[in-house]
C-alpha cells in the first residue's frame, strides 16, 4: 500500500504541474502577461515538490520507514463524518436557513463527537446524551443567532 | 503643548472613556472569536456610531480595534485558531506552551505583550508620524516587490526544520494568489468557470479553513477512540502577567515594536507580514533558537508585540495621508468620513486637537485593553475545560458564522471547508499550513508591483535591484536566506515544521 505522505507529495505535484499547463495556456501581454507569474510559480513548485518527493521515496526505500502516525480505521470513519457533517451544514445552510441547520448540525455533532471521543458506557446515558446535546443545540444556536441579528446585525440564510 | 493638553480634556471625558471601553470589549470579543476579524469588528459598530460626536466615534471604533487584535491572540493561543490573521505566528510557540500546561503564562505574556506594542505604537504615533509617513510614501513597486521576496525568505526561515516542505507550501500560496482575475488585464485565471472565483481566494476562508477547520479535524482524528485523556490542569492562579520574562525580553519587544510600526505604516503590509518578520528576527536574536516552535516564551512576545504596534503604525498613513495601511483601517476610515472628518493633511492642519485627541484615544483604548484583558485571562481558560465534543462543533459553527458574515457567500463556506481538508493533510505531512497564509498575502502584492514596476520603469528590470530602500531589503533577504541555509546544515535535518 502506498503511503499517505507519498501520495500527498504526488497530488501536489499533479496540481503545480497541471499550474504550469494552465497558465502557459493564457494569453500574453507584455513583458510579463498573466499566465507568466503563475508559471514560474507552479514551474517551481514542481522542482521543489519533486525534491520532496525523492527524500521520501529515498526515505522509505531505505530505512523502510514512514514518518507519519496510522490512522486507525475508526479515526478515519469519524474524520469521514464530521467532513460530511460540515458538508451536510453548510448545504442546509442554502436550502434551510441559518436555524434549522445550525441547531441539527449542533446536535449531530455533538452527539458524534461524544460518541467518538468519549462515548457512553450504558443505554440510559445515551437517552440523556440525546437530550443533553438538543437542549445544548437549542441554546448555542438561538443565543448565536439573536447575538449576530440583534447585536450586530447580520443577515443570515 | 497646549494642543496635547486639550486633546487630553477632550478624550477624558465621561462619554468618551465609555465608549473606549465599549468599543473594546466587544473587539475583544470578536477578535476572539475564530473567523470573525478586525476589520469586521469595526464594520459592523460603524452603524452603531451614527448618532455619536466624532471623539466619542472614533474612540468606540479605535477600542474595537485595539480589542479586536489584542483578542485574536486567545483562540490562537489555547485552540491553535488565529483570531485575526495577525495572530497566526502566536500560535507557532503559543500553542505548543498551552499544550505543556502552561497556559496562564501564555495568555499573561500575550496580553502583556500586546499593550506594550500597542503602548510603544501609539507613542511612536505620537512623535514620529510625520517622517515615517515620508518613508512610507517612498514605498513604490520595487520596493514593495522586495518586501514581497523578503517575506518569502521569512517563509523558509520560520519552517524550521523542513524547509523544503515550508516552501512548498509557500508556493502553494503564492500559486493560490492567482487565481482569479488578472489584476491588470482582467484576464481570468483558474476560475473553472465558478463566477465566485473572479475575485480570487479570499483571505478569510482560506484562514479559518487551514487553521480552525483543520485544527478540528487534526484534533479528532488524534483523540478518536482514544481513552478521553483527563484535562490537563491550566492552574487560574498562573494567569498572571509573566514580569520576570518580559524584562529578559526587553530586546525582543523593542525591535518588534520598530518592526511592527514601520511595517504597520506601509499601505497594504498588515499585522501578519510584521508578526512573522519579527518573530524572525526575535529567533535570530535567540541564544536557544532550536528552542523555537516548541513554546518558547520569545515567540509569543514577538508575535504578539509586533501586530499590536502594527495598528499604531497603521495609522500613520490614515491619518496623516488618507491612505489606508490595512484592511481594518481601510474600515476605520469609513468611520472618520461617516463622523464628516477626512484623513489626511488636512485633518492635521484644520482639527489639530482632534487630530491629537484620536491619538490619545488610541493610547487609553490599549491600556482599557489591557486591564481588560487582565481580568479576563482567568475566564479565558476557562475555555480550555470545556469538554472537547461541546468545543469543536461550537468552533465550527462560529467558523460558519465568521466566513458567511463577511461577504454572504455560501461559496466561500464550500471553500472554507475545502482549505480545512487541505491544511489537515499539509499539517499531517509536515507542510505547515502558516506558509500558505503568508503565500497567498504576499503572491498578490509581489505580482502586481512587479508588473506595476515594470510599465513605470519602462520595462527596466535593473530599477528592482538599483533603487536604494528596494535593494537594501534584497541583500538582507540573500544575507538572511544564506543564514537560513548554514543554520539548517548545522541542525538535524528533517524535524517537524508543525
Amino acid at each position: 500500500m502506498i503511503s499517505g505522505r507519498i501520495a500527498f507529495n504526488i497530488f501536489l505535484l499533479a496540481i503545480a504541474s497541471a499550474g504550469v499547463v494552465k497558465a502557459r495556456q493564457l494569453p500574453d501581454f507584455g513583458q510579463i502577461g498573466p499566465g507568466d507569474f503563475p508559471m514560474w510559480i507552479a514551474g517551481l513548485g514542481v522542482i521543489v515538490l519533486l525534491c520532496i518527493l525523492l527524500q521520501d521515496v529515498r526515505q522509505l526505500v531505505n530505512d523502510n520507514v514512514v514518518n507519519e502516525t496510522t490512522v486507525t480505521r475508526f479515526q478515519a470513519l469519524g474524520l469521514g463524518l464530521i467532513v460530511l457533517m460540515l458538508a451536510a451544514y453548510i448545504t442546509g445552510l442554502e436550502w434551510l436557513g441559518f436555524l434549522p441547520s445550525t441547531g441539527i448540525f449542533l446536535f449531530l455533532a455533538a452527539i458524534i463527537s461524544t460518541w467518538m471521543l468519549d462515548p457512553p458506557k450504558q443505554t440510559q446515558e445515551w437517552h440523556r446524551l440525546a437530550a443533553f446535546s438538543a437542549l445544548y443545540a437549542a441554546i448555542a444556536t438561538g443565543a448565536s443567532y439573536y447575538a449576530f441579528t440583534k447585536g450586530f446585525g447580520l443577515v443570515f440564510p | 503643548m497646549d494642543i496635547l493638553v486639550n486633546a487630553i480634556v477632550l478624550v477624558f471625558d465621561a462619554q468618551v472613556l465609555i465608549g473606549i471601553l465599549g468599543g473594546t470589549i466587544l473587539g475583544l470579543i470578536m477578535g476572539s472569536l475564530p473567523g470573525l476579524t478586525a476589520a469586521m469588528a469595526i464594520a459592523l459598530l460603524i452603524p452603531l456610531t451614527f448618532g455619536l460626536t466624532p471623539i466619542v466615534g472614533m474612540g468606540v471604533l479605535l477600542g474595537a480595534f485595539c480589542g479586536a487584535i489584542a483578542g485574536g491572540a486567545v483562540p490562537a493561543l489555547l485552540l491553535n485558531i488565529p483570531g485575526t490573521p495577525s495572530s497566526v505566528c502566536t500560535t507557532l510557540d503559543g500553542f505548543p506552551m498551552v499544550r505543556n500546561g502552561r497556559a496562564g503564562e501564555a495568555l499573561g505574556l500575550a496580553v502583556a505583550s500586546s499593550f506594550l506594542g500597542g503602548v510603544l505604537g501609539a507613542l511612536f504615533l505620537m512623535l514620529l508620524a510625520p517622517p515615517i509617513a515620508s518613508f512610507a510614501l517612498a514605498f513604490g513597486p520595487a520596493e514593495f516587490f522586495a518586501l514581497g521576496v523578503f517575506g518569502i525568505v521569512i517563509i523558509a526561515s520560520v519552517s524550521s526544520g523542513s524547509i523544503l516542505r515550508g516552501i512548498a507550501a509557500g508556493i502553494l500560496g503564492l500559486g493560490l494568489s492567482t487565481v482569479g482575475s488578472d489584476p491588470m488585464t482582467g484576464v481570468l485565471r483558474f476560475t473553472a468557470g465558478e463566477a465566485a472565483l473572479i475575485t480570487g481566494i479570499g483571505l478569510l476562508p482560506a484562514l479559518i479553513g487551514l487553521f480552525a477547520v483543520s485544527q478540528v479535524f487534526k484534533d479528532f482524528a488524534e483523540r478518536a477512540g482514544l481513552p478521553a485523556a483527563p484535562q490537563r490542569g491550566h492552574q487560574s492562579a498562573s494567569a498572571r502577567v509573566p514580569w520576570a520574562a518580559l524584562l529578559r525580553g526587553w530586546k525582543v519587544i523593542s525591535v518588534s515594536t520598530i518592526i511592527g510600526v514601520i511595517v504597520g505604516a506601509i499601505p497594504g503590509a498588515g499585522g501578519s507580514i510584521s508578526s512573522f518578520l519579527s518573530y524572525d528576527q526575535a529567533k535570530r536574536m535567540s541564544k536557544t533558537p532550536e528552542k523555537f516552535g516548541t513554546g518558547h516564551s520569545e515567540g509569543v512576545i514577538a508575535s504578539e508585540t509586533a501586530n499590536n504596534a502594527t495598528a499604531g503604525g497603521a495609522l500613520i498613513p490614515m491619518l496623516t495621508l488618507g491612505v489606508p495601511g490595512e484592511v481594518a483601517t481601510a474600515v476605520l476610515m469609513g468611520g472618520l468620513t461617516i463622523q464628516g472628518l477626512r484623513p489626511g493633511p488636512g485633518l492635521f492642519e484644520q482639527q489639530t486637537v482632534l487630530f491629537y485627541g484620536i491619538l490619545v484615544a488610541f493610547l487609553l483604548a490599549n491600556v482599557v485593553m489591557f486591564l481588560t484583558q487582565l481580568l479576563g485571562i482567568r475566564v479565558f481558560i476557562r475555555i480550555l475545560q470545556v469538554p472537547p465534543r461541546l468545543l469543536m462543533p461550537l468552533i465550527l459553527m462560529f467558523c460558519a458564522i465568521g466566513v458567511y458574515g463577511v461577504n454572504g457567500s455560501i461559496f466561500e463556506l464550500w471553500l472554507m471547508l475545502g482549505f480545512g481538508i487541505l491544511g489537515f493533510f499539509l499539517s499531517r505531512y509536515e507542510f505547515g499550513t502558516a506558509p500558505v497564509i503568508l503565500g497567498l498575502i504576499l503572491g498578490g502584492l509581489m505580482e502586481s508591483n512587479l508588473r506595476r514596476g515594470l510599465l513605470v520603469f519602462d520595462g527596466d528590470w535593473t530599477q528592482f535591484v538599483l533603487r536604494p530602500i528596494a535593494a537594501a531589503i534584497l541583500v538582507l533577504a540573500a544575507l538572511f536566506l544564506g543564514t537560513v541555509i548554514v543554520q539548517n546544515r548545522k541542525s538535524v535535518p528533517d524535524t517537524a515544521v508543525e
